[in-house]
Protein backbone atom coordinates (compact mmCIF):
# COMPACT_ATOMS: atom_id res chain seq x y z
CA UNK A 1 0.00 0.00 0.00
CA UNK A 2 1.47 3.36 -0.91
CA UNK A 3 1.34 6.37 1.38
CA UNK A 4 -0.68 8.31 -1.14
CA UNK A 5 -3.59 5.90 -0.67
CA UNK A 6 -3.73 6.29 3.07
CA UNK A 7 -6.70 8.22 4.29
CA UNK A 8 -5.64 9.86 7.52
CA UNK A 9 -7.75 12.54 9.10
CA UNK A 10 -5.72 15.59 8.20
CA UNK A 11 -4.27 17.65 11.03
CA UNK A 12 -5.50 20.85 9.45
CA UNK A 13 -9.00 19.48 9.36
CA UNK A 14 -8.90 18.56 13.03
CA UNK A 15 -7.57 21.93 14.11
CA UNK A 16 -10.07 23.82 11.99
CA UNK A 17 -12.89 21.88 13.61
CA UNK A 18 -11.96 22.80 17.17
CA UNK A 19 -11.35 26.39 16.28
CA UNK A 20 -14.57 26.93 14.45
CA UNK A 21 -17.31 27.02 17.14
CA UNK A 22 -16.81 30.17 19.25
CA UNK A 23 -15.51 32.38 16.49
CA UNK A 24 -12.08 33.78 15.73
CA UNK A 25 -9.81 35.40 18.27
CA UNK A 26 -10.67 33.06 21.11
CA UNK A 27 -7.88 30.73 22.24
CA UNK A 28 -7.99 27.14 21.08
CA UNK A 29 -9.74 25.05 23.72
CA UNK A 30 -7.71 21.98 23.00
CA UNK A 31 -5.26 20.77 20.49
CA UNK A 32 -4.15 17.37 19.43
CA UNK A 33 -0.75 16.61 20.88
CA UNK A 34 -0.49 12.99 19.92
CA UNK A 35 -2.49 10.52 17.94
CA UNK A 36 -2.06 6.89 17.11
CA UNK A 37 -3.09 5.50 13.74
CA UNK A 38 -4.48 1.99 13.54
CA UNK A 39 -4.71 0.17 10.22
CA UNK A 40 -6.37 -3.08 9.26
CA UNK A 41 -5.32 -5.07 6.26
CA UNK A 42 -6.15 -8.31 4.49
CA UNK A 43 -4.97 -10.11 1.40
CA UNK A 44 -6.75 -8.98 -1.73
CA UNK A 45 -7.49 -12.44 -3.13
CA UNK A 46 -10.65 -14.36 -3.82
CA UNK A 47 -10.13 -17.09 -1.22
CA UNK A 48 -8.13 -16.70 1.94
CA UNK A 49 -8.22 -20.29 3.15
CA UNK A 50 -6.87 -23.13 1.07
CA UNK A 51 -10.02 -25.11 0.30
CA UNK A 52 -8.06 -28.36 0.39
CA UNK A 53 -6.34 -28.21 3.77
CA UNK A 54 -8.31 -25.26 5.25
CA UNK A 55 -5.18 -23.46 6.44
CA UNK A 56 -4.67 -19.86 5.45
CA UNK A 57 -3.24 -19.53 1.98
CA UNK A 58 -0.41 -17.29 3.15
CA UNK A 59 0.56 -19.64 5.94
CA UNK A 60 2.13 -23.06 5.49
CA UNK A 61 -0.13 -25.89 4.41
CA UNK A 62 -1.36 -28.46 6.86
CA UNK A 63 1.58 -30.76 6.06
CA UNK A 64 4.19 -28.07 6.57
CA UNK A 65 2.57 -26.54 9.63
CA UNK A 66 4.32 -28.79 12.20
CA UNK A 67 7.70 -27.85 10.81
CA UNK A 68 6.81 -24.21 10.20
CA UNK A 69 9.40 -23.05 12.71
CA UNK A 70 12.25 -24.53 10.75
CA UNK A 71 13.56 -22.96 7.57
CA UNK A 72 11.55 -25.20 5.22
CA UNK A 73 8.72 -22.70 5.70
CA UNK A 74 9.79 -20.71 2.67
CA UNK A 75 9.08 -23.55 0.31
CA UNK A 76 5.38 -23.81 1.15
CA UNK A 77 3.91 -21.32 -1.31
CA UNK A 78 0.50 -20.51 -2.70
CA UNK A 79 -0.46 -21.42 -6.26
CA UNK A 80 -3.01 -19.71 -8.47
CA UNK A 81 -4.73 -21.35 -11.38
CA UNK A 82 -5.85 -19.51 -14.49
CA UNK A 83 -9.32 -19.66 -12.91
CA UNK A 84 -7.91 -17.38 -10.16
CA UNK A 85 -8.54 -19.96 -7.44
CA UNK A 86 -5.67 -20.33 -5.03
CA UNK A 87 -4.42 -23.30 -3.02
CA UNK A 88 -1.13 -24.26 -1.44
CA UNK A 89 1.16 -25.60 -4.13
CA UNK A 90 1.67 -28.73 -2.03
CA UNK A 91 -2.08 -29.30 -1.69
CA UNK A 92 -3.04 -28.78 -5.32
CA UNK A 93 -0.12 -30.89 -6.55
CA UNK A 94 -1.36 -33.79 -4.46
CA UNK A 95 -4.94 -33.34 -5.66
CA UNK A 96 -4.23 -33.16 -9.40
CA UNK A 97 -2.69 -36.62 -9.21
CA UNK A 98 -6.20 -37.79 -8.39
CA UNK A 99 -8.05 -35.62 -10.86
CA UNK A 100 -6.62 -32.82 -12.97
CA UNK A 101 -9.34 -30.31 -12.16
CA UNK A 102 -9.66 -27.26 -9.96
CA UNK A 103 -11.37 -28.45 -6.74
CA UNK A 104 -13.58 -25.36 -6.72
CA UNK A 105 -14.83 -25.05 -10.30
CA UNK A 106 -14.05 -28.47 -11.77
CA UNK A 107 -12.32 -26.96 -14.82
CA UNK A 108 -9.00 -28.36 -15.96
CA UNK A 109 -6.29 -27.12 -13.59
CA UNK A 110 -3.79 -24.83 -15.29
CA UNK A 111 -1.21 -23.20 -13.05
CA UNK A 112 -0.99 -19.46 -13.61
CA UNK A 113 1.58 -18.51 -10.99
CA UNK A 114 2.85 -19.44 -7.60
CA UNK A 115 4.62 -17.66 -4.79
CA UNK A 116 3.66 -15.45 -1.90
CA UNK B 1 -8.14 -45.85 24.63
CA UNK B 2 -9.21 -47.51 21.43
CA UNK B 3 -9.38 -51.27 21.28
CA UNK B 4 -10.34 -51.91 17.69
CA UNK B 5 -7.75 -53.68 15.60
CA UNK B 6 -8.03 -51.19 12.78
CA UNK B 7 -4.70 -49.93 11.55
CA UNK B 8 -3.95 -46.32 12.37
CA UNK B 9 -2.55 -44.75 9.27
CA UNK B 10 -3.94 -41.25 9.15
CA UNK B 11 -1.32 -38.71 8.24
CA UNK B 12 -0.94 -35.57 10.26
CA UNK B 13 -2.72 -33.67 7.47
CA UNK B 14 -5.76 -35.93 7.44
CA UNK B 15 -5.97 -35.99 11.22
CA UNK B 16 -5.64 -32.24 11.50
CA UNK B 17 -8.29 -31.65 8.88
CA UNK B 18 -10.64 -34.11 10.62
CA UNK B 19 -10.15 -32.32 13.92
CA UNK B 20 -11.18 -29.05 12.25
CA UNK B 21 -14.25 -30.73 10.82
CA UNK B 22 -15.05 -32.31 14.17
CA UNK B 23 -15.12 -28.91 15.85
CA UNK B 24 -17.26 -27.41 13.08
CA UNK B 25 -19.68 -30.34 13.17
CA UNK B 26 -20.06 -30.10 16.93
CA UNK B 27 -20.82 -26.40 16.65
CA UNK B 28 -23.79 -26.89 14.32
CA UNK B 29 -27.22 -28.28 15.08
CA UNK B 30 -28.82 -29.02 11.69
CA UNK B 31 -27.16 -32.34 10.95
CA UNK B 32 -26.87 -35.17 13.48
CA UNK B 33 -23.36 -36.39 12.67
CA UNK B 34 -21.08 -37.89 15.30
CA UNK B 35 -18.02 -40.13 15.43
CA UNK B 36 -19.35 -43.68 15.67
CA UNK B 37 -17.42 -44.31 18.89
CA UNK B 38 -19.56 -41.45 20.15
CA UNK B 39 -20.68 -41.20 23.74
CA UNK B 40 -18.93 -44.27 25.11
CA UNK B 41 -15.34 -44.33 23.92
CA UNK B 42 -14.26 -41.32 21.95
CA UNK B 43 -16.26 -38.66 23.73
CA UNK B 44 -13.23 -36.86 25.07
CA UNK B 45 -12.65 -34.54 22.14
CA UNK B 46 -11.57 -37.25 19.77
CA UNK B 47 -8.79 -38.81 21.74
CA UNK B 48 -7.24 -40.81 18.93
CA UNK B 49 -7.32 -41.10 15.21
CA UNK B 50 -9.46 -44.22 15.30
CA UNK B 51 -12.26 -42.23 16.86
CA UNK B 52 -12.50 -39.99 13.80
CA UNK B 53 -12.28 -42.79 11.27
CA UNK B 54 -15.90 -43.89 11.44
CA UNK B 55 -18.88 -41.54 11.70
CA UNK B 56 -22.60 -42.04 11.89
CA UNK B 57 -25.27 -39.60 10.83
CA UNK B 58 -28.96 -39.88 11.58
CA UNK B 59 -31.09 -38.75 8.67
CA UNK B 60 -34.72 -37.85 9.24
CA UNK B 61 -36.96 -38.70 6.29
CA UNK B 62 -37.96 -35.44 4.56
CA UNK B 63 -41.58 -34.51 5.29
CA UNK B 64 -42.50 -34.27 1.61
CA UNK B 65 -41.09 -37.70 0.75
CA UNK B 66 -42.14 -41.34 1.23
CA UNK B 67 -39.52 -41.45 4.00
CA UNK B 68 -41.43 -39.01 6.23
CA UNK B 69 -41.53 -40.03 9.87
CA UNK B 70 -38.71 -42.55 9.60
CA UNK B 71 -35.05 -42.06 10.44
CA UNK B 72 -32.05 -43.75 8.92
CA UNK B 73 -28.46 -44.33 10.01
CA UNK B 74 -25.83 -43.28 7.49
CA UNK B 75 -22.33 -44.60 8.14
CA UNK B 76 -19.28 -42.72 6.90
CA UNK B 77 -15.82 -44.21 6.77
CA UNK B 78 -12.85 -41.90 6.28
CA UNK B 79 -10.04 -43.31 4.10
CA UNK B 80 -6.39 -42.73 4.96
CA UNK B 81 -6.01 -40.43 1.95
CA UNK B 82 -8.93 -38.15 2.92
CA UNK B 83 -9.63 -35.44 1.75
CA UNK B 84 -8.01 -36.43 -1.53
CA UNK B 85 -10.30 -39.44 -1.59
CA UNK B 86 -13.98 -39.22 -0.59
CA UNK B 87 -15.40 -40.82 2.54
CA UNK B 88 -17.26 -44.07 1.98
CA UNK B 89 -20.91 -43.42 2.82
CA UNK B 90 -23.45 -46.19 3.10
CA UNK B 91 -26.75 -46.98 4.71
CA UNK B 92 -27.11 -50.09 6.85
CA UNK B 93 -27.87 -53.30 4.89
CA UNK B 94 -31.56 -53.81 4.11
CA UNK B 95 -32.57 -50.51 5.69
CA UNK B 96 -32.92 -47.98 2.88
CA UNK B 97 -35.35 -48.58 0.02
CA UNK B 98 -34.21 -45.95 -2.48
CA UNK B 99 -33.65 -45.89 -6.22
CA UNK B 100 -29.98 -44.97 -5.81
CA UNK B 101 -29.20 -47.28 -2.90
CA UNK B 102 -28.39 -50.98 -3.13
CA UNK B 103 -30.97 -52.39 -0.72
CA UNK B 104 -28.90 -55.43 0.28
CA UNK B 105 -25.64 -53.64 0.99
CA UNK B 106 -26.65 -50.03 1.60
CA UNK B 107 -24.23 -48.81 -1.09
CA UNK B 108 -25.13 -45.36 -2.42
CA UNK B 109 -24.80 -44.18 -6.01
CA UNK B 110 -23.97 -40.49 -5.78
CA UNK B 111 -21.58 -38.65 -8.11
CA UNK B 112 -19.76 -36.68 -5.43
CA UNK B 113 -18.93 -39.93 -3.61
CA UNK B 114 -17.24 -41.18 -6.75
CA UNK B 115 -15.80 -39.37 -9.76
CA UNK B 116 -17.10 -35.92 -8.85
CA UNK B 117 -15.49 -35.81 -5.41
CA UNK B 118 -13.52 -32.68 -4.62
CA UNK B 119 -11.38 -32.08 -1.51
CA UNK B 120 -13.39 -28.91 -1.04
CA UNK B 121 -16.30 -31.02 0.19
CA UNK B 122 -16.38 -32.35 3.72
CA UNK B 123 -18.24 -34.89 5.84
CA UNK B 124 -21.07 -32.50 6.59
CA UNK B 125 -21.55 -31.74 2.91
CA UNK B 126 -21.69 -35.45 2.10
CA UNK B 127 -24.43 -36.03 4.66
CA UNK B 128 -26.40 -33.09 3.31
CA UNK B 129 -26.02 -34.39 -0.24
CA UNK B 130 -27.36 -37.80 0.79
CA UNK B 131 -30.23 -36.08 2.57
CA UNK B 132 -31.06 -34.28 -0.68
CA UNK B 133 -30.94 -37.59 -2.49
CA UNK B 134 -33.82 -38.79 -0.29
CA UNK B 135 -35.96 -35.97 -1.61
CA UNK B 136 -34.64 -36.08 -5.18
CA UNK B 137 -34.02 -39.66 -6.31
CA UNK B 138 -32.25 -39.99 -9.64
CA UNK B 139 -33.86 -42.69 -11.85
CA UNK B 140 -30.98 -42.55 -14.36
CA UNK B 141 -28.52 -44.44 -12.19
CA UNK B 142 -30.55 -46.95 -10.20
CA UNK B 143 -28.99 -49.38 -7.73
CA UNK B 144 -32.44 -50.58 -6.73
CA UNK B 145 -33.79 -51.90 -10.04
CA UNK B 146 -37.22 -52.68 -8.67
CA UNK B 147 -37.82 -49.10 -7.56
CA UNK B 148 -36.01 -47.76 -10.63
CA UNK B 149 -38.41 -49.47 -13.01
CA UNK B 150 -41.50 -48.35 -11.11
CA UNK B 151 -40.20 -44.80 -10.99
CA UNK B 152 -39.47 -44.69 -14.71
CA UNK B 153 -42.92 -45.96 -15.46
CA UNK B 154 -44.18 -43.02 -13.47
CA UNK B 155 -46.36 -45.05 -11.13
CA UNK B 156 -45.90 -42.78 -8.14
CA UNK B 157 -48.51 -44.52 -6.00
CA UNK B 158 -46.75 -47.85 -6.42
CA UNK B 159 -43.38 -46.18 -5.85
CA UNK B 160 -44.47 -44.60 -2.58
CA UNK B 161 -46.33 -47.73 -1.55
CA UNK B 162 -43.31 -49.98 -2.05
CA UNK B 163 -41.03 -47.68 -0.08
CA UNK B 164 -43.52 -47.43 2.76
CA UNK B 165 -43.87 -51.21 2.72
CA UNK B 166 -40.12 -51.74 3.03
CA UNK B 167 -39.85 -49.19 5.84
CA UNK B 168 -42.64 -50.83 7.79
CA UNK B 169 -40.92 -54.19 7.50
CA UNK B 170 -38.11 -52.95 9.72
Amino acid sequence: MSNADMDIDGEEGAVAQVQAPEGAGEAQRFEIKKWTAVAFWSWDIEVDNCAICRNHIMEPCIECQPKAMSDTENECVAAWGVCNHAFHLHCINKWIKTRDACPLDNQKWVLARCGR
Amino acid sequence: MVMSGVECNFTWATMSRLMKEYRAIRAQKEVALRPSGGESGAGADGDGEDSLRAWTATLEGPADSPYAGASFALDLEVPATYPLAPPVARFRPRAMPHVNVNYETGEICLDILKGEWSPVYNLLYVVQAVQRLLREPNPDSPLNLELGVIMREGDLAAYRGLIRYYIQQQ
